[in-house]
Parts: C-alpha cells; structure tokens; sequence
C-alpha cells in the first residue's frame, strides 16, 4: 500500500469516485484532494519548507489536464523547473477526460508524465498500478 | 630648151610621185580593208554578246510595231528571234495591263532617253502569260537605231516569292497584333528593343513606347531581385527561362501581374536578345488570392469547430464518466424498495446508451480527424474472432450463427481498429435488426477483384426498403427502425473509416429477406 496519493482535479465527484475505489482497492494509506494546479505546487511549496524528516510527499499524483485558472500542463511547467528534488518520489498519472490525439500525444512525450488514463478511472487502473513493479517497491506493504 | 637632164629629173620626180600616189592609194585601201573586216568583227561580237545575255532585248519602232527580239527571246518566252518582228507589242500584252502599258509607250515617245521600269504581263508562246519587267530606252532620234529599246526580264518566280513573304510576314504581324500575351524583346543589357502591340491593350503603352528603355523601369522593385536572377540566368545558360510571376508598372503608374517566360535568342542575328512571353494574370492572382483567404478563413472555422466539438464532447464526457462510475460503484443489494431499484436500473441504462453515444461521436471526430491513420496487414479471421469472442453471450442469447469464408483474400492492409469497428457495428446491427420467424445467419466472405479487396456481408434480418434508405443510410442519425438501441451511428462511422482509407461500402437489402453490405478496400 502507498503512504500517499494525491489527486488534483476540480471536479469534486471525481475526487470521491477515486477516493471511493483507491478505498476499496486497498492502494493507500492516505488522500491529498487538490482542486487545481495551483493548490498542488502551493502544496509542494509548503513541503519544501519542512525538514525532511516531517515532508509528506505523495508517491503518486493523478493530474487532470484541463481545470481552471492552472491547469495541468501550467502546473508541469511548473513543477518540472521548482521541484526537480521531488521528481524521483514522485510519480505523475495525467487522468483526463479529454479525448483528443494532440493531448494524448503531448502526454506521450513528457517526461514527467509516468502514464495516461482516460476517465473513468476503474477499479482495473488501480489492479494494474498495483502490479507495476514501481509501486512495489515503494510500497511499504 | 630642157636639158635631158631636166627632163629625165621631171619625169623621175613624176614617176615618183606616181609612185608616192600609188603607195598612198594602197596604204589607204589596205587601212579600209582592216577598218571594213574590224567592223565585220565588231558587230558579231555585240551580237553574240547581246544573243546571250539573260534579259530580252527588243527594239519597238515609235508606231509600237517590233522590229527586232534578241535570241534569248526563245529561252524566256518560247519564241524564236525573227517570230514577233511585225507584231504590235501591244497585241501579247494581258488585256488588264493593255491600258496602262499604252499610255506608257505614249508618255515615253516624247522623252529621250532612259525611261522607268514598267511591269506587264506578256503572253507567251505556250499562251500562258508571264509576268515582266521591262525597261525603255528612247533613241527614236538616233539614226542607228530609230526605236525604243526595251531590256525585259521575266520577274514571275520573283515575284510570287516576294509575295509570300510578304503574306507571311504579314500573318506574323498580325499574329502579334492580335496575340493577347505581350512579346517583348529585350538585349543583353535589359533594354526593351521590341514589343508587341498588345502592350497598349494590356499595359496602355503605344507600341514602341518602351523602346530604348531599360525593362527594369517597369518591374515593380519587390519583385525585381527575382526577375534579375531569372534574366542573368537565362544569359548564362540559355534555352528557356522558368515561367515566373512578377509585377509590371502599366501607363497609369499600377502595377499589374504577369507570368513571363522567356528564351534567349542572343546567338540568333534576327533578334539578337531575349524573347519575354509575358501574359496579364492578374486576374488569376486576384482569384488566388481570394481562394487563398477563403481557405484560412475555412480552416480556422474548422479548425474552431474542431476546437468546439473537443470541448463539448470534453464537457459532456467528464459528468457522464463520473454518473457511469457512480452507478458502477453503486451496490444494487442495498437497496431495499422495489420502485428505487427500478428507477436506479433505469438511471443505469440511461447513462450507458449516453456514454456509448458519446463514445460513438468522438470515435467519428477521431475517425475524420485524423490524416495519417496508421494500416497494416491485418486478418480478416482475427478481426472477426476476436469480435465474436467479445460478444459471445449475444449470439448464443439470440440463436445467431456465422459462417466466413476468408480463404480468397485472407488479408487486407487496414487499420486493425478500424477492421473490428466495422465488424462489430454489421454484426450488433445484423443481431438488432433480426427476424424473429428465423435464425439468424450471417455469411460473410472476400474475393480478390481487379486491385480492390472487396468483402460481402449478407445477414437475413428484417432489412429496410432500399427506396427510402438509398444513399441516406450512410448518413449521421439516420435512424430507419424504431429500435430502442438504434443511435444512427454506428453506419456513419465504419463510412467513414472506410472512405478515409481509400475504400467504399455499399449496400442492398429486401424487408424481410436481408441485408447485403459490399465493402471494397483498396488492395
């Protein structure tokens, strides 16, 4: 089981249906709900403060691409230039609805982007995570 | 009284100068022998010399009557020397050129001397008239001659060569004339030295206006770099230029545009420069430039529609995939009262025909999106099995077979995605349009036809009537039967990722016979 999981998306439904099967599939200890971009690196922010001994880095983060204000590819830009010390904890999930080749392909090609699932996200998604041999052996469990 | 001695001298001196007389009387008869035979000699000479000459020479007395042709009469006109002596000149002359030729000979009788040319047509001796040049000379009052000598030459060949090069050179320029290009000759150094009249229509330049000036004057100055790379160019290499687009200043100081091509003459000493084919495409260029506006305006408008649809297709898919997880998470067996369960399946039904409809439309936004989809060679055999397999509970649930037959044409280079879309539209289409007084059988098999691969799908459904369907079938929420499933989708979208790759689908059906889809793939 992962220690942490954050997710950002501002569709609240969102929020509980994968908190409601990341619950159910057993896969972490704990939730960190975000509802945009900003709010993740205002996030990342306040960690970096901390000794490292007291930071709470998620292992992985769903990001939505499209959300208002700072979306994901904003907060990427972002993350990839502020928060290079936190690139080997962490590993990044795009969770997007949107459908079209050019942001499935953008996705493709960063390198930050670990994987890319279109919504819904299904209990199968967590099952597979589970069997990633990443997500082994950072699990403590 | 004389002496002898006298006497004897006198008479010496008499015989003397008898002798003297005689000697004198022969030197002068023997000069005038000389003198005769050298005259004898000399008027040979100048007949032979006047014999064989290329000009006819006639002598004509003042009355008009000939009194003497040279033998080159026979070479030119057919008649000997002596034939026309006697004959008025007048009588062989064309009846059309009769009246000018006599107040000629008039005019020429008072005037001593050499006279103008004169051209006339002059009967021959095979009666055909040839045309002649004759020169009169008076010498009416010269007692050696007492006639008009005329020196004539038959100009006939001469004359029909002349006159077609003048007929062509007269066709060329009106060819010019009337040409709507502009022909403009231009030197080594880019000075105009021809143009063409239609230069005045085209440009409003009289013709010659240009002439002497250099051409650069009138090339607009943006364009004037690449029309001088295009003339060093054609100087250097010869041959024919590249058709080039370019901008001239006309009379009214606009500048137009033209497509100019031209070929390098220097080496030819007629025109000694550059051959310029210019045409006014202004026109042509107005209209491109309108298409071309036309097609950025399109394009962007696409291009927001395509922006559009994303976004709602975007919009719309985000709640629904939340509402289709929602009712998958949803546990039925907690709820207790038999109306929230029934409303609870309906919501649930609902949301999936929703989604399955959205799925569909952003299938066919993908599908006419996409430029390059990728095609392989692919197995029918698979394609099919494997969408078989995915609704396996679906045939046995509704008694339906399927029978194929791929050994024709086992393989098709296609999209894969592509391939099992159409197979699974036909047979989910072929299942819930079925006929509920048979079994339902689907055949389905390829044949190799000329450079297309084309595969028949046969079902025994209900079918439609052809009439109302034709072409429509194919077409975006085309629904033909009232079925509870049907979203009027699935056709529109195997059209077209059938068409995008180059292929067809056609199709036939009877009400209650079956249906008959023909789909041809490009081999």
């Amino acid at each position: 089981m992962l220690d942490m999981v954050m997710n950002v998306d501002d569709d609240s439904m969102v929020q509980m249906i994968s908190e409601i099967i990341m619950s159910d599939e057993s896969f972490c200890e704990s939730i960190v709900k975000l509802e945009d971009g900003k709010k993740a690196l205002e996030y990342f922010e306040q960690q970096s403060k901390l000794p490292i001994e007291e930071q709470k880095i998620p292992e992985l983060v769903f990001l939505d691409i499209n959300m208002p204000i700072f979306n994901g590819w904003d907060f990427l830009t972002q993350y990839d230039k502020d928060y290079k010390k936190f690139h080997d904890r962490t590993k990044i999930i795009v969770l997007t609805s949107a459908l079209d080749p050019e942001t499935e392909m953008k996705a493709g090609e960063h390198p930050l982007i670990f994987k890319y699932i279109t919504k819904p996200l299904e209990p199968k998604h967590i099952a597979q995570l589970k069997e990633d041999p990443l997500f082994k052996t950072v699990s403590p469990s | 009284m004389k002496s002898v001695n006298t006497i004897f001298t006198d008479t010496l001196l008499k015989i003397k100068s008898r002798f003297q007389l005689v000697k004198e009387i022969q030197e002068e008869y023997s000069d005038n022998v000389a003198e005769i035979r050298e005259k004898k000699y000399s008027d040979e000479r100048t007949k032979q010399i006047i014999d064989n000459i290329s000009d006819i020479v006639t002598l004509v007395n003042k009355q008009g009557i000939i009194i003497y042709n040279n033998k080159t009469i026979k070479q030119i006109l057919g008649y000997e020397a002596e034939e026309l002596n006697g004959r008025h000149i007048l009588e062989l002359i064309h009846p059309d050129d009769k009246v000018i030729i006599s107040e000629k000979f008039n005019n020429i009788l008072t005037k001593e001397g050499i006279d103008k040319l004169a051209e006339f047509r002059f009967c021959s001796k095979s009666g055909k008239y040839l045309l002649i040049e004759s020169i009169g000379n008076v010498q009416l009052n010269n007692p050696a001659f007492n006639a008009i000598i005329l020196i004539s030459r038959d100009i006939t060949e001469k004359r029909k060569i002349e006159d077609s090069i003048k007929a062509s050179e007269e066709k060329l320029r009106s060819l010019i004339h009337n040409i709507t290009d502009i022909i403009t000759i231009i030197s080594v150094s880019g000075e105009i030295i021809y143009q063409s009249a239609s230069a005045r229509q085209l440009m409003g330049y009289e013709e010659n206006e240009l002439q002497k000036r250099n051409f650069s004057e009138i090339v607009h100055p943006d364009d004037f770099p690449l029309v001088m790379q295009s003339f060093k160019k054609l100087i250097e290499n010869g041959g024919i230029s590249e058709l080039t687009e370019f901008r001239l200043l006309d009379k009214n100081g606009n500048y137009f545009y033209i497509e100019a091509q031209a070929t390098n003459q220097i080496n030819n000493p007629n025109i000694q420069g550059l051959v310029v084919n210019s045409r006014d495409i202004s026109i042509r260029k107005k209209a491109d430039q309108e298409k071309k506006i036309l097609i950025k305006e399109l394009t962007k408008n696409n291009y927001d529609l395509k922006q559009f649809s994303y976004i709602v297709s975007h919009n719309l898919r985000a709640p629904l995939t939340n509402l289709t997880s929602m009712i998958k998470l949803l546990d039925f067996n907690t709820i207790s009262t038999e109306r929230s369960l029934k409303l609870l399946e309906g919501f649930r039904s609902t949301t999936f025909h929703l989604n399955e409809t959205l799925n569909d439309l952003i299938d066919i936004l993908v599908v006419k999106d996409n430029i390059s989809i990728q095609t392989e060679m692919i197995s029918f055999e698979k394609s099919l099995n494997k969408i078989t397999k995915s609704i396996h509970s679906l045939f046995t649930e509704t008694n339906t077979s399927i029978s194929s037959d791929f050994s024709s044409a086992e393989y098709v280079k296609f999209n894969e995605p592509y391939l099992e879309s159409i197979f699974q539209n036909l047979i989910t289409n072929s299942i819930r349009y079925r006929s509920i007084d048979r079994e339902t059988v689907i055949s389905i098999h390829t044949l190799v036809k000329g450079d297309e691969i084309i595969l028949t799908y046969t079902d025994n459904g209900i079918g439609f009537d052809m009439k109302q369907v034709k072409d429509k079938i194919f077409g975006l929420h085309q629904k033909f039967h009232h079925h509870p499933e049907s979203r009027g989708i699935g056709l529109y979208l195997i059209h077209a990722q059938i068409t995008s790759l180059g292929g067809n689908i056609s199709v036939d059906s009877k009400i209650n016979i079956g249906t008959t889809f023909t789909i041809s793939f490009k081999k």
